[in-house]
């Protein structure tokens, strides 16, 4: 039987579900935060500056700009929201009609492989979401459904890293302000799902969450959470504060979140072959 | 079909759960596993169904060793703990939907399966509306749609009414006349007694066969 029946199943059961009616609420405070900025500026904002605003994150901690250990909520809000809405479906399922697909699917593998694509598009369905939200709001503060930003906003959406005026171009806002975003929150919550294979999803929930506060107080290569945040992006975050400070390459990130993601569809697959399926109670 | 269980031992987190158990199963017979809760039943059904694996031992079926020539046996019918369907659908679209995975049976069979164990294949109730005894019945359907080589059935009686329990035996029955191998755990002796060609009583992780 091929794979791509018990992808249907998932397709059916894992992403036709009302929490994603939650994705909005997770940006909603964040767009109408800079909106009403933008408005109070005499300006109107661009599609551009509600989605950098969205994944901006934090600037590097003690680059001496900003010392101050305080969490960018939004940005948090958003990434750990993702993470909590795919939580729990491949464990749900495994303990209820889903049993009954996997032993007519005849096959781990299969099974797991579908988990896996449905762990990608419900990854990119929260962001579509989260994106569709800042058209709207874009929308009703009458803004330009443009991926650049209102030059006069640089110092709200960039904080000290940006002194005067800048113009981020629409290859730079859809890199650091969508698919390096994407491909993180995939890549992280791949991470989680594979982890649920080895510990409670309490415990994988918590992993990445604690990947995701290392990434913003300790500037490594190895924190996947760098790669979501657009003030980490190298054009914002330049040497000019010592090569230390200096941040990631959009295409560094892409390519360490793409070997993480590989990484945990095959450790999943070895680990899922040998893992007991057992019922609710047991 | 033929299946071995030879030496399997079960643990699970430090649990011992099943202890060094050799059985053998044959096609065209009723087993019986009878006990108490938490005897282990249920584990051993889940070992043959592939859905854990042995810590020690090895199961064949057919003479192939499940887990490793194969995940899962080639052609398996399974009731195991309580029924879980998809609540927003019919209980005939939830076994459609079923079938549509294997692809070896249409409408004609599904409709059977469902009038066999007392349901109405026109019914629009979705299965959230269903009563436990209709939940447990659609869950039988699913079971045996497929006229499967091997039926596990984990107290296939639950939540049935008397005339309901005589129902769903002679239904197990009929399939074991057509060929099924049948293994059934019921925590019911007398259940057992008037439907299993073989008992065996499963307590503490050991298994002994009974005379029937």
């Amino acid at each position: 039987m091929s794979w791509i029946k018990v992808f249907a199943h998932d397709l059916r059961c894992g992403l036709l579900r009302r929490r994603y009616l939650l994705a909005p609420a997770l940006v909603i405070l964040e767009c109408f935060y800079i909106g009403d900025w933008a408005v109070a500026l005499g300006m109107k904002p661009y599609l551009g500056d509600l989605i950098l605003y969205m994944f901006r994150g934090k600037e590097v901690f003690g680059s001496g700009i900003s010392d101050a250990a305080d969490l960018p909520l939004p940005w948090f809000l958003i990434m750990g929201g993702i993470l909590l809405l795919n939580l729990d479906y491949m464990l749900y399922d495994l303990t209820n009609a889903g049993q009954q697909v996997i032993v007519r699917s005849r096959s781990r593998f299969g099974w797991f492989l579908s988990k896996c694509l449905w762990n990608l598009l419900s990854t990119a369905l929260c962001f579509g979401i989260m994106i569709l939200t800042a058209v709207l709001v874009t929308l009703y503060y009458g803004g330009e459904l443009a991926l650049t930003n209102h030059p006069g906003l640089s110092s709200l959406l960039f904080g000290p890293y940006v002194e005067g005026e800048i113009v981020v171009t629409v290859r730079q806002t859809l890199a650091a302000g969508l698919l390096t975003p994407l491909t993180t929150m995939a890549a992280l919550s791949m991470l989680q799902m594979t982890l649920c294979l080895f510990m409670k999803p309490v415990f994988s929930f918590l992993i990445c969450q604690i990947q995701l506060v290392l990434a913003l107080f300790w500037k490594s290569p190895l924190c996947l959470g760098e790669g979501a945040m657009a003030m980490r992006s190298s054009w914002v975050a330049t040497d000019s504060f010592g090569p230390q400070y200096a941040g990631v390459s959009t295409y560094a990130a892409l390519v360490f979140a793409a070997a993480v993601l590989v990484l945990c569809v095959i450790a999943g697959t070895v680990k899922f072959r040998h893992t007991d399926i057992l019922g609710l109670e047991e | 079909m033929l299946i071995e269980m030879n030496d399997v031992t079960k643990t699970i987190k430090g649990a011992l759960i099943l202890d060094r158990v050799t059985l053998r199963f044959e096609s065209g017979r009723i087993y019986g596993l009878q006990g108490p809760n938490g005897s282990g039943k249920t584990m051993l059904m889940r070992l043959v169904a592939g859905l854990i694996r042995p810590t020690k031992g090895e199961i064949l079926i057919d003479g192939k060793r499940l887990g490793h020539d194969m995940d899962f046996p080639p052609s398996l019918g399974l009731l195991i703990e309580n029924p879980a369907f998809l609540p927003g659908y019919t209980g005939k679209r939830n076994l459609e939907l079923l079938a549509e995975l294997q692809a070896r049976v249409g409408d004609a069979e599904i409709c059977q399966a469902l009038r066999d164990t007392g349901l109405d294949p026109e019914d629009r109730r979705k299965y959230r509306k269903y009563s436990l005894g209709m939940k447990q019945r659609l869950g039988i359907a699913a079971a045996i749609m497929e006229k499967p080589d091997l039926i596990l059935l984990d107290e296939p009686t639950n939540a049935l009414d008397e005339k309901g329990v005589e129902e769903i035996c002679g239904l197990i029955r009929r399939e074991r006349d057509r060929g099924a191998l049948v293994i059934v755990a019921c925590h019911d002796r007398e259940i057992l007694e008037g439907l299993a060609d073989e008992i065996y009583a499963v307590a503490e992780g050991r298994v002994e066969r009974r005379a029937t």
